[in-house]
C-alpha cells in the first residue's frame, strides 16, 4: 500500500492542510519526457521540514492512523482536535462556518494505492487498486476517539470494507505501515517483552506505529528474532544481513556473529563492537532499520525478495544523532535499499533536505491567514546545495547568518560601488572580515 | 557577467548537430502556442511539447563553457551538468510577475522619473517559449529562486512580437548574454574587485547605467536583496568567494610575471593570465576588470589594495 493523497481538517495545529505523496508505483507509471529532470530521483521518498510546532509529527500520527484503516476504530487518539483558544459560543458558530465543522472534530481523507500484496497475491505483480479513506477523530470533553467513514464521497461501504479485510489478520503482509517516532530506542535488556508477548496488551499493527503514540517505545531488537531466522530461513538471513549494510555507511559494517550475550556484532575501524555499544547515532538508526526489517520479514510470503515488499514507512527526524556525513547519504541509501517501500520522513536537518529534489519536499509552515500550519511546495529545489545556502533559502527561512548592523553596512558599500562611488570594492572586502566594534571609525 | 556571441545561423546549426529533429520540433511546438494564443504545455494532439528545450541544453552548456550566464559561476560539465543546469528562458513563457514591487522601489532611491517600470502581465512571451534565442543555460539559483517568471523593461513588453529581435523596443532591463541579440555583457557591466557596477554613469547613458544596476540587483551578484523579495536578506557568499579566489591565482600571476627571471616560468604565467581571463573560466569579468585596473599605471595601487583585501578576505574564510 502507498499513501498518494492526504486531506486533514482541524488536526492539532492544522485547520486545513493536504498534500500529494510520492510513491514507487506513481513515479513507474508517469511517462513523462525529459523524465530525467521530471521525475524525481529517489521516487520513494517524501520528506517534511518545518520549525518546531509546525505539525511534523502530527502529519505522520495522522498518516499512521489513516493506514491502520478500520483498525483505527481501537486506537485511543490524545489530544489530536485542534484547540484554538478559548471556545466561545460565536468563535464555535464562526468555526462552523469557516469549515464546515464543528470545532470537536478532526477529518482525515486519504487515498491510497493497493499493490499485488493487499489485494491477497502471493507474488510482486502490477496489480494495483484504489481505496478512498476517512475518519473523524471526536472530541467529547477531554476524551477523543476515532470514527470511521467507510464511504467517503459516493464509495461503495462494502467494497472498501472488503478491500481492507487482510488487515485484521497479523500474518497478512497485506497494508504493512511501520512508524518510528523521535524518542524510538531499542531496548537491550534480554528480557525486554518480545511482539508476541505485546500482542497482549497491544495489537500487532498498533505496535508497528506505536513510537510516533508513545514516547520511549522500544523497537524489536536483532537478537530477539535474527538467530531464529537464520536457523530457519537461512536465504531469507541473507537478504537481511545484506539489506542492513546496505543502508550503513561505509566505516560501519554488520557481521553476522554474535557476542557471549547473544547481541550482533559491528565491525567498525577494524574493532568489534556489540550493538548495545554502538555509538547513539549508529543505535538510533540500525534501531529502527532493523525493526523495519523485522516486520517486513514477519509476513513476507515465502518465495518473495524482502525488496520486492511494499509498504509504508514513517520516520519522525530521519538525521536523529546521525553525524552529517551520514546525512549526505542516509535517505539515498534508504531508498535504494528499499526500493518499493513509501518513506514519509521528517527532519530539521538542511544536509538532508540537500539530497533530495523540490518533489520530495513538503514544508510545513504557518498558513497564510495565521490561522495555524500548512502544507506547502516550494517552487525551487536546493537538491546539491551545501548547508549553508539551504538554511537561507524558503526551505528554512534563515534570513541571514551575519548581524544585521553588519548586514546594512555591506548593503551600504555594495549599492555606493553600484552608483560608481570609487574605492568600494577593497572597502566590501575588508568589511566581510572586520568584525563591527575592531573597525577603525575613520575608515 | 560576460556575452557569448553566436549568430542565429550558428546556434541552429549547433542544434541541428545534437538533434537533427529538434527544430522541427520546436516549429510545430510555436505552432501549437500561437494556435493557443498561450504557452500550452501539449500541442493539439496532446503530445507534449512541454521540456523540449531539455533536448538541447548541452548546445547551451557548451557554449558557455560550463558556467552560469548571469552569475558565471562554473557548474557541471555537459557529461554531469544536465541536473545542475536549467535552460532559462530569458523572456518567460507563460506569464510575468511584476518585479518593481513597492520593496525592490524603495531599493532604489536614486532611481529615476524618465525610466519605466514594467508590472505583471496574465500571459507571458509564448511565441518565444520553443526559440533557441531565447535561451541560455544557468545555475538554479539564478534561474528558479531568483530569475522565476519576472522580466522587467522600460517600455510596454511586446508579447506579441514575431521574433525577440522584434520585441527589443520594449527595452529590456535584464542583460541577455548569449547570441548576438543584445550588447556585450561587459560593456555594461565591469567589476571593482568582487562588486559589480555599471560601466555608464547615470549622467551619461542612463539606461545603460540602469540595465547595469537593475541586473546586478536582481541576480544579487553583489548583494543588497530588498527586503520581502525572494531569495534572502543575505548576499551570495559563494560569488564572493569564487571571485576572491579568481582574483588572488591573477594577482599573484601578474605579480610574479613583472620578477621573473625564468623564462619558461614567465611563458607558463603569461598562459595562465590569459587561461584566467579567457572566457571558459569562471568570473571571466571579475577578473577582466582587475587586469585592466592592474594594467593601468594610475590605478595600479587601487588594484593591490584589492588584492590585499581579497588575500584578507580568503584567509577569513578558512576553517
Amino acid at each position: 500500500m502507498y499513501l498518494q493523497e492526504l486531506h486533514i481538517q482541524n488536526l492539532r495545529v492544522f485547520a486545513e492542510a493536504s498534500a500529494t505523496f510520492l510513491s514507487p508505483e506513481r513515479a513507474r507509471g508517469a511517462e513523462e519526457r525529459n523524465a530525467e529532470e521530471r521525475k524525481p530521483e529517489y521516487p520513494n521518498l517524501n520528506l517534511v521540514l518545518g520549525n518546531n510546532g509546525t505539525g511534523k509529527s502530527t502529519l505522520l500520527k495522522a498518516i499512521a492512523l489513516a493506514c491502520l484503516g478500520p483498525l483505527a476504530e481501537k486506537f485511543s487518539p490524545y489530544l489530536l482536535v485542534r484547540r484554538s483558544g478559548k471556545p466561545t459560543p460565536r468563535k464555535r458558530a464562526s468555526a462552523i462556518v469557516a469549515t464546515g465543522l464543528p470545532e470537536d472534530r478532526a477529518v482525515v481523507r486519504a487515498r491510497f494505492q493497493c499493490t499485488w500484496q493487499d489485494v491477497g497475491e502471493k507474488k510482486p505483480s502490477d496489480t494495483s487498486a484504489a481505496l478512498a479513506w476517512a475518519f473523524h477523530i471526536n472530541r467529547t470533553g477531554d476524551e477523543e476517539s476515532v470514527e470511521l467513514l467507510y464511504a467517503p464521497k459516493g464509495e461503495v461501504p462494502e467494497a472498501t470494507r472488503a478491500l481492507w479485510a487482510p488487515i485484521h489478520q497479523n500474518s497478512s503482509p497485506a497494508f504493512l505501515t511501520v512508524g518510528y517516532g523521535a524518542t524510538r530506542r531499542v531496548d537491550t535488556d534480554p528480557n525486554a517483552p518480545t511482539p508476541a508477548q505485546r500482542l497482549r496488551t497491544l495489537p500487532l499493527r498498533h505496535q508497528r506505529i506505536q513510537s510516533l503514540f508513545t514516547e520511549g517505545y522500544t523497537l524489536v531488537p536483532l537478537g530477539h528474532w535474527l538467530p531464529q531466522l537464520k536457523a530457519r530461513n537461512p536465504g531469507r538471513f541473507k537478504q537481511v544481513f545484506h539489506r542492513i549494510n546496505e543502508v550503513l555507511p561505509g566505516d560501519i559494517r554488520f557481521t553476522d556473529r554474535l557476542d557471549g550475550t547473544g547481541e550482533y556484532l559491528f565491525e567498525q575501524q577494524g574493532a568489534r563492537v556489540p550493538f548495545a555499544a554502538l555509538s547513539d547515532g549508529c543505535r538510533a538508526y540500525i534501531g529502527w532499520v532493523a525493526d523495519l526489517l523485522y516486520h517486513i520479514c514477519f509476513g513476507c510470503p515465502s518465495g518473495v525478495k524482502l525488496v520486492d515488499n511494499c509498504g509504508i514507512v514513517l520516520v519522525d527526524e530521519v538525521d536523529l544523532h546521525l553525524h552529517p556525513d551520514w546525512q549526505r547519504t542516509v535517505l539515498p541509501r534508504l531508498a535504494q535499499a528499499f526500493p518499493r517501500l513509501q518513506f514519509i520522513a521528517t527532519t530539521h536537518s538542511p544536509i538532508v533536505v540537500g539530497t533530495l529534489q523540490r518533489g520530495n519536499l513538503w514544508v510545513c509552515e504557518p498558513a497564510p491567514d495565521g490561522n495555524g500550519s500548512v502544507l506547502a511546495q516550494k517552487e525551487t529545489g536546493v537538491h546539491g546545495l551545501n548547508a549553508d545556502q539551504i538554511l537561507l533559502t524558503e526551505y528554512f527561512g534563515l534570513k541571514t547568518s551575519r548581524a544585521a548592523p553588519k548586514e546594512r553596512q555591506l548593503d551600504r558599500i555594495a549599492a555606493a560601488a553600484e552608483r560608481k562611488v570609487p574605492g568600494q570594492g577593497a572597502a566590501f572586502l575588508r568589511s566581510l572580515v572586520t568584525p563591527l566594534e575592531d573597525e577603525d571609525p575613520h575608515d | 557577467m560576460i556575452s557569448y556571441p553566436i549568430s542565429h545561423a550558428q546556434l541552429r546549426d549547433a542544434i541541428r548537430a545534437r538533434d537533427a529533429q529538434w527544430l522541427a520540433k520546436a516549429r510545430r511546438a510555436t505552432a501549437a502556442c500561437v494556435a493557443a494564443g498561450k504557452y500550452v504545455k501539449e500541442d493539439a494532439d496532446g503530445k507534449t511539447i512541454d521540456g523540449l528545450w531539455g533536448d538541447i541544453k548541452e548546445v547551451f552548456i557548451r557554449l558557455q563553457h560550463g558556467k552560469c550566464c548571469y552569475c558565471e559561476r562554473l557548474l557541471e560539465s555537459p557529461a554531469f551538468g544536465r541536473i545542475e543546469h536549467d535552460v532559462e528562458h530569458y523572456r518567460p513563457k507563460s506569464r510575468l510577475r511584476n518585479w518593481f514591487t513597492p520593496a525592490v522601489k524603495a531599493a532604489f532611491p536614486d532611481w529615476p522619473a524618465a525610466l519605466g517600470q514594467s508590472g505583471a502581465q496574465a500571459k507571458g512571451y509564448h511565441r518565444f517559449a520553443f526559440d533557441p534565442r531565447n535561451y541560455a543555460t544557468s545555475c538554479k539559483t539564478c534561474n528558479s529562486t531568483l530569475k522565476s517568471d519576472y522580466f522587467p523593461v522600460a517600455g510596454t513588453p511586446k508579447l506579441a512580437a514575431a521574433s525577440p529581435a522584434g520585441a527589443k523596443r520594449e527595452k529590456p532591463y535584464l542583460i541577455f548574454p548569449v547570441g548576438d541579440g543584445d550588447e556585450p555583457a561587459e560593456s555594461l557591466i565591469q567589476f571593482e574587485g568582487v562588486l559589480a557596477q555599471p560601466v555608464h554613469a547615470a549622467d551619461t547613458d542612463l539606461f545603460r547605467h540602469w540595465r547595469a544596476r537593475v541586473t546586478i540587483r536582481f541576480f544579487r551578484l553583489n548583494r543588497t536583496a530588498p527586503e520581502g523579495t525572494a531569495g534572502t536578506a543575505e548576499g551570495r557568499e559563494n560569488l564572493y568567494r569564487g571571485r576572491a579566489e579568481a582574483l588572488s591565482a591573477l594577482a599573484d600571476c601578474l605579480d610574479a610575471i613583472e620578477t621573473s627571471s625564468n623564462v619558461a616560468l614567465l611563458e607558463a604565467r603569461q598562459e595562465k593570465v590569459e587561461r584566467l581571463t579567457a572566457p571558459a573560466s569562471p568570473h571571466t569579468n571579475c577578473c577582466r576588470s582587475f587586469l585592466r585596473l592592474w594594467a593601468e599605471p594610475a590605478t595600479r595601487a587601487q588594484a593591490v589594495a584589492l588584492w590585499l583585501a581579497a588575500e584578507t578576505y580568503l584567509q577569513s574564510q578558512q576553517l
